[in-house]
Parts: structure tokens; C-alpha cells; sequence
């Protein structure tokens, strides 16, 4: 299990820079007015992330940055059946789109970086990069 | 995995959490090792079982266990 103090925080400041950078952006592009939300919504999701990265459960741990090896384990198994999700949605999507006669780029895009990503999984955790 | 690590953490007197601190890991795996639904890595396994001054083959016992 790392311990991470400082793990805890890297994500609701990755959340804060980036949150002011997009405000920044809407109020040139936007005014005031439509930054607000934007700006409510990264700082409520950076404290959120932080209070709940510091509980104590499986989650928290993988907020906070300070995951042991089942915990690794668990998010792995969930990251996959997210890529599996994933692939599915955009294969149903694929299907749709041919049906209703709509542009199928998305979902080939969303194919095709799923089947990258899969082939690039395996050959940098593969025999040779497995520990 | 059978193992005894709940046998030998309460003849120590020992809680949940003070294992996990002391092995590096979190609550929630020392729970589920205990439970028997998570078998520790080699390194964890080794750990366990010197912090209960013992070894693995007597603190892990593999219930499907092929006779030779």
C-alpha cells in the first residue's frame, strides 16, 4: 500500500487547474455567466474527491492514490469490464448508426481505439513486462 | 486459499488493523484474505508469514490442491 499524502491530493488539484482552466476559457469565449457552473462544478468534484479519498474502503483507497495489490487488482478487473462496456456501447452504436443510415465514424473511432488499446495492453504487459 | 491468518491474529490479540499497517496493506485486504476470497502474492504470502513468525506452507493451505 503506498502512502500517498500527497497521492490524496493530486487528483483534486489536477481537478482545480484544469476546472480554472476551462473557466478561464468560457468566460473569454462566454462571459461570467455560463463559467459559473464550470467553476461549481470542478471545485465540488475536488472536494469530493478528497473527502471521499480519505475514507476507509476500497474506493477511497483508489481516490487517494494509496492502492496495495488486491485493491491494483480490483481496478484492473473494473477498468476491463469498463473497456468491455465500452466496446459493446460502441458496437451497438456501430449497429444503430448502419440501420438509422448515420455516419458510423464515432463508433469505427471507438472500435478502433479499443482494439489499439487492447493489442498495446498486451505486448506492454505481456511476458515481458509482466512482474 | 485456506489459510490461518484469523487463527493466528486472535491468539495474538492482534486487530485487523494493526496487521494491515504492519504489512502494508489495507483493512479491507486483510479481510478478504482472512475470508479466503483474496489469495495473496508470493510477497504478501512471505510477509504474513513472518510477521506471524512462521512459514508459508503452514499459514497457507491451497484447498484444490492436485495429489501428484
Amino acid at each position: 500500500m503506498k502512502s500517498a499524502k500527497h497521492g490524496r491530493l493530486t487528483a483534486p488539484a489536477i481537478m482545480i487547474i484544469g476546472g480554472t482552466g476551462f473557466t478561464a476559457a468560457t468566460v473569454a469565449a462566454q462571459g461570467w455567466q455560463a463559467a459559473i457552473p464550470i467553476a461549481a462544478l470542478a471545485a465540488i468534484g475536488a472536494i469530493g474527491y478528497y473527502v471521499w479519498g480519505g475514507r476507509d474502503s476500497d474506493m477511497g483507497a483508489m481516490l487517494g492514490r494509496r492502492v496495495d495489490e488486491r485493491q491494483i487488482l480490483v481496478r484492473a478487473r473494473a477498468q476491463s469490464l469498463a473497456g468491455v462496456a465500452g466496446a459493446t456501447a460502441g458496437l451497438g452504436g456501430y449497429m444503430v448508426a448502419i440501420a438509422l443510415k448515420d455516419p458510423v465514424w464515432p463508433f469505427v473511432l471507438i472500435l478502433g481505439v479499443e482494439a489499439i488499446a487492447f493489442i498495446a495492453g498486451l505486448v506492454i504487459y505481456g511476458p515481458h513486462g509482466a512482474r | 486459499m485456506r489459510n490461518r491468518v484469523r487463527e493466528e491474529r486472535a491468539q495474538r490479540g492482534i486487530s485487523q488493523a494493526e496487521i494491515a499497517a504492519a504489512l502494508g496493506v489495507s483493512r479491507q485486504t486483510v479481510i478478504s484474505i482472512e475470508s479466503g476470497r483474496y489469495s495473496p502474492s508470493l510477497p504478501l504470502a512471505f510477509r504474513i508469514a513472518r510477521f506471524f513468525d512462521s512459514t508459508v506452507d503452514k499459514m497457507f493451505d491451497p484447498e484444490d490442491e492436485v495429489d501428484p
